[in-house]
C-alpha cells in the first residue's frame, strides 16, 4: 500500500502542493486530476524522487520511503508526462539503458526488450534514433521502460498521450489487468473519460489542495452530476469555454 | 528623435521577408551554447569581433620594435625579407582563422532541415531562404575578415615607415586586398566543398561524412596555427622561389601582394594570376553549389527517411562478450554505453572533443615545427635531446587535453529534460555509475593515447627504449586520470553547463600552466631518465608510487554522495525565478 500523508511542496514559501493525502491499495487505480498548474506533476516528481517534499510523509508498505528511498524506487515504474528521452539513442538502446540501470541481467533485458518492442509494434524501428520517433512511438518506449522490471507501483503521468486508438485500448485493458494482479497504479491525467473508465478512485486537485477524493460513483452521487467532467468543472471552477472562444476571436480580429 | 533612436526604431520594425530572414540567419551564426546562454547573440557577436580586432594590439608593439631595429641595419635586405614574411604571415593567419570560423559554422553553411521545418507554414519561397542564407553568411564572414585583417595591415604599413620604406598608398591597400581575398577564397572553397558533398554523398550518409569532414577541417586549421605563427621567423627563406609554392594558396596571395607593390618578376605574376583565378573559381563554385542546391536540397532533407542503424549481430555479440568481462556490473555498463553512444552521435559533443584533441595536435606539431626550422636541426636521423623531448611530449600533451576534454565535455548536457531517467534509477547504483564513467575514460582516453603514440616512440627511440618511454608517459596520464576524476560526481552529459562560469583568460592561463608543468617539465625528466637504466627504474617507481597514492586518496577520501544533476525548472517556477526552496 502506498500512503501519502499531508504532502507539501513550497517554492519560496508558496505552496504548489498543499497538504495532500491519499492511499493506493494493491489493486487500486487512483486517478489524479486537476487543471494546469494544480500541482499534479509536482506530486509525481516527489513520488519518483525527482524533487523533495517540503513536508509530509510517503509510506510504502507501512515504511517511510525516506528511510530507504532506493528500495522504494526498486518497486517503481514511471511514465513521465512529457516524452523527454535522449534523442541520439535508439529505442532498443534506451530500453537497454533502463534495464541496466535497474540491474537486470543481460538475458532478461534482451528477452523483455524484444517482447515489448514486438508487442508495441516497434521492432522494425528498434535501431532508429528516438529523435525520429513519433509522439506515440516515444510513449510506447516510455511504457515499455516503466514495465520492463515488473514493478509493484506504477506512476503514470498522461500515459495515453499520442497513442493510437488500438494501443490506447490495449493500455486501458492492461491497466485493469495490472490492477487485478495487485499492482498499485497512480494515474495522473487530463482525459476524464479514460479516468472515469479505468480508475477505482479519483483525487481532484485545485491550486495544490485536495478538492475531492473518493470513488467516481460516490462523487457523482454526492455532487448530483452525471459525469466526471461536470464534477471536475464544478470543483475546479473552470471558466466558461464559450466565453474563452469569444475572447480568442475578438483578440485575433482586433 | 536622435539618429540612434531612429536607427533603433527602424531596426525594431518589421521589414520585407528577405530582410527578416537575413536578420534571423545572421543572428543564428552567433548562437553558441559554449560561451553564452541561448538568445544572447549580441554577447557572442561583440566577443568574436573584439577578439578579431584585438589580435592587432600585441602585433603593433612587436612590429614597431622589429622594424625600428631593421631600419638601423646597413643593408635593406633583412628589412625587405621581414616585410615579405610579415605579409605572408598576415595572409596565412586570416586564411587559417577564416577556415576555422567557417569550419565551426559548417552545419549552417546551407539551409538545414530545421530551417525548412520552421518555415514550413510560412509564405517564404525556398529561393528566398537560400538567398538570405548566402548573403547572411557572406556578411558574417566579411565582417570577420575585415575586423581580423584590416587593422594589422594598416598598423604594419604605419610601423614600417623609415629609411628603407618606399612611400605609396598601395602599402596599405595591397595587403588589405590580399588578406580579404585570401579569406574569401577559404570561405568560398569550404562552401563549394559542402555543396559538392551535398550532391555527391548519398543522403543517408551525408550527416556522418559531413561531421567527419568538419572535425577534420577543424583539426587541420588548428594544427596550421603554430605553422602560421612561425612564419615571421622564416624571413631568411623569403628570397627563395620554390616550385612547390604553386601548390600553397597563401603563396598565391603573397604573389598578388608583391605584384600590387610593384614586383614584376614572372614568378610573382604567375602566383598572382593563380590567386585571382582561384578566388574567382571558388566564388563561382560556391554560388553554383547554392543555385544547384536550392531545388534539390529541400526534397532531400525532408523526404529522406531517418536511417536505422545497422545491427552487426556478430560484432555485437563479440562486444557483449568482451564488455561482460570488463564491465560485469549492469549499471556500470549503462553509463559506459550511454557515454559512448552520446560521443558517437552528438555533433556538438564530438566537435568539442575534436577541439581539445586538435589543440593537443597543434601543440605537438608546434614542437616538431620549431624543431624543423630551428638552427640546430640536423635531420630526423639525429636523435637530439629536443627531438626526443618532442616525441615524449606527444603522449603527455595528448593525454592532458583528451582527459581535460572529457572532464569538460561530461559537464555539457545532451538533453537536460531526459535526466529524470538517471534520477529515478541512480539511487543504489551511485558508485557503479561513477565507475562506468571511470572505465570509459580509461578505455577511450588513456589507453588509446598510449597505443596511438607508441609507433612515434618506437620510431624515435627504438624498440626497448621506445617501450620504456611509452610506459613512463603512460603512468602520468593514469595519475592525471585520477586527478581529473577526483570530486567529479556526475553522470556524463546530465548536468547543466553554465556559460562563462570561468573567464576565458583564466582558463587559457590554467591550461598554459598545466601544459608547461605537465608536458614541458615532465617530458624533459622522462628523456633524461631514459639515458640510464638506473634512472629509468627510479622514475618508474616514483611515478608508480605517485599514481597509487593519488588513486588511494581519491578512493579513500572521495565520498560518493548524491550524484549531481541539474534540471530545467518547471515553467511556473522559472517565471518566478526561484529554483530551490
Amino acid at each position: 500500500m502506498l500512503e501519502v500523508r499531508n504532502l507539501v511542496k513550497r517554492y519560496n514559501r508558496v505552496a504548489v502542493v498543499d497538504d495532500v493525502s491519499f492511499v493506493i491499495r494493491p489493486g487500486d487505480i487512483l486517478g489524479y486530476l486537476g487543471p494546469n498548474g494544480a500541482g499534479k506533476s509536482t506530486t509525481v516528481k516527489i513520488l519518483t524522487g525527482l524533487i523533495e517534499a517540503s513536508d509530509g510523509e510517503i509510506l510504502f508498505r507501512g515504511v517511510d520511503v525516506r528511510k530507504d528511498f532506493i528500495a522504494f524506487q526498486r518497486h517503481l515504474g514511471y511514465v513521465p508526462e512529457e516524452a523527454h528521452l535522449y534523442p541520439h539513442l535508439t529505442g532498443r538502446e534506451f530500453l537497454e539503458l533502463i534495464g541496466r540501470l535497474r540491474g537486470l541481467s543481460r538475458s532478461v533485458i534482451d528477452r523483455r526488450i524484444e517482447e515489448l518492442l514486438r508487442i508495441f509494434s516497434l521492432w522494425d524501428d528498434r535501431h532508429s534514433p528516438l529523435s525520429s520517433y513519433s509522439k506515440g512511438m516515444r510513449q510506447k518506449i516510455l511504457l515499455s521502460g516503466a514495465l520492463i522490471h515488473n514493478p509493484d507501483l506504477l506512476i503514470f503521468d498522461e500515459p495515453f498521450s499520442g497513442l493510437d486508438v488500438t494501443t490506447a485500448m490495449v493500455l486501458r485493458l492492461l491497466l485493469r489487468e495490472l490492477a487485478a494482479q495487485g499492482k498499485m497504479i497512480f494515474y495522473s491525467s487530463h482525459v476524464l473519460e479514460v479516468v472515469e473508465k479505468v480508475c477505482s478512485r479519483v483525487l481532484i486537485l485545485r491550486k495544490g489542495k485536495v478538492a475531492a477524493h473518493d470513488a467516481v460513483e460516490r462523487l457523482r452521487d454526492l455532487m448530483h452530476q452525471p459525469s466526471l467532467e461536470n464534477i471536475f468543472a464544478q470543483l475546479t471552477e473552470q471558466e466558461d469555454p464559450a466565453d474563452k472562444v469569444r475572447c480568442i476571436l475578438a483578440a485575433i480580429q482586433s | 528623435m536622435t539618429a540612434t533612436e531612429r536607427l533603433r526604431s527602424w531596426i525594431g520594425e518589421t521589414h520585407s521577408p528577405g530582410f527578416e530572414l537575413r536578420r534571423h540567419f545572421f543572428r543564428r551564426f552567433f548562437d553558441s551554447e559554449l560561451v553564452a546562454s541561448a538568445g544572447q547573440w549580441q554577447v557572442v557577436a561583440i566577443g568574436v569581433f573584439a577578439i578579431a580586432v584585438s589580435i592587432s594590439i600585441p602585433m603593433t608593439q612587436a612590429y614597431y620594435h622589429k622594424y625600428r631595429m631593421l631600419q638601423e641595419l646597413d643593408s635593406d635586405v633583412p628589412y625587405r625579407l621581414a616585410a615579405v614574411s610579415d605579409h605572408l604571415f598576415l595572409i596565412s593567419l586570416v586564411m587559417t582563422l577564416t577556415g576555422l570560423v567557417t569550419a565551426l559554422q559548417w552545419p549552417s553553411l546551407f539551409p538545414g532541415l530545421r530551417d525548412y521545418q520552421v518555415m514550413a507554414g510560412l509564405p517564404v519561397r525556398t529561393r528566398d531562404v537560400f538567398a538570405a542564407k548566402l548573403t547572411a553568411l557572406l556578411t558574417y564572414i566579411s565582417i570577420f575578415i575585415i575586423s581580423l585583417g584590416v587593422p594589422p595591415c594598416l598598423i604594419l604599413a604605419f610601423v614600417m615607415t623609415g629609411r628603407y620604406y618606399t612611400p605609396g598608398w598601395m602599402n596599405g591597400i595591397a595587403p588589405i586586398l590580399c588578406v580579404t581575398l585570401a579569406g574569401f577564397f577559404v570561405c568560398f572553397s569550404l562552401i563549394a566543398l559542402q555543396g559538392l558533398l551535398l550532391h555527391a554523398a548519398p543522403p543517408r550518409l551525408f550527416p556522418g561524412i559531413s561531421l567527419f569532414l568538419q572535425c577534420t577541417l577543424f583539426t587541420v586549421q588548428i594544427c596550421l596555427l603554430p605553422l602560421t605563427l612561425s612564419i615571421p621567423s622564416l624571413d631568411r627563406f623569403m628570397d627563395q622561389r620554390p616550385e612547390f609554392a604553386r601548390w600553397l594558396p597563401p603563396a598565391w596571395f603573397l604573389g598578388l601582394d608583391q605584384v600590387l607593390l610593384g614586383n614584376r618578376e614572372p614568378y610573382a605574376r604567375a602566383l598572382a594570376r593563380l590567386a585571382l583565378e582561384s578566388v574567382a573559381a571558388a566564388a563561382l563554385l560556391a554560388v553554383a553549389a547554392y543555385l544547384w542546391s536550392y531545388r534539390r536540397q529541400k526534397v532531400r532533407m525532408l523526404e529522406t527517411p531517418v536511417s536505422a542503424r545497422h545491427e552487426w549481430k556478430t560484432v555485437r555479440r563479440w562486444l557483449h562478450g568482451c564488455s561482460d568481462r570488463f564491465l560485469p556490473n549492469q549499471p556500470q555498463h549503462a553509463v559506459f554505453g550511454f557515454t559512448m553512444a552520446t560521443l558517437a552521435r552528438s555533433r556538438f559533443h564530438r566537435m568539442v572533443l575534436t577541439g581539445f584533441v586538435a589543440v593537443a595536435f597543434a601543440l605537438i606539431a608546434e614542437s616538431f615545427v620549431s624543431l624543423l626550422f630551428g638552427d640546430g636541426f640536423r635531420g630526423m636521423a639525429a636523435r637530439t635531446f629536443a627531438l626526443r623531448q618532442a616525441a615524449v611530449a606527444a603522449p603527455l600533451a595528448l593525454s592532458l587535453f583528451v582527459l581535460a576534454g572529457y572532464r569538460y565535455l561530461f559537464r555539457l548536457p545532451v538533453e537536460l529534460r531526459a535526466n529524470w531517467l538517471f534520477r529515478v534509477h541512480e539511487g543504489r547504483n551511485r558508485p557503479m555509475l561513477l565507475r562506468g564513467m571511470e572505465r570509459f575514460v580509461l578505455c577511450l582516453g588513456v589507453l588509446p593515447v598510449m597505443v596511438l603514440t607508441l609507433p612515434l616512440e618506437l620510431g624515435v627511440f627504438g624498440t626497448t627504449i621506445g617501450l620504456a618511454a611509452s610506459l613512463l608517459a603512460f603512468l602520468p596520464s593514469l595519475a592525471m586520470h585520477e586527478i581529473l576524476l577526483a570530486g567529479f560526481e556526475r553522470i556524463p552529459f546530465t548536468s547543466a553547463y553554465l556559460p562563462g562560469k570561468r573567464p576565458l583568460i583564466e582558463t587559457v592561463c590554467l591550461y598554459g600552466v598545466a601544459f608547461a608543468a605537465y608536458v614541458g617539465v615532465l617530458s624533459g625528466v622522462i628523456v633524461s631518465a631514459l639515458q640510464k637504466p638506473g634512472y629509468f627504474l627510479i622514475l618508474l617507481v616514483a611515478l608508480l608510487a605517485i599514481w597509487v597514492q593519488i588513486r588511494r586518496n581519491r578512493l579513500e577520501y572521495g565520498r560518493v554522495g548524491i550524484l549531481e544533476f541539474e534540471e530545467v525548472a518547471e515553467p511556473a517556477v522559472q517565471t518566478l525565478a526561484i529554483f530551490r526552496d
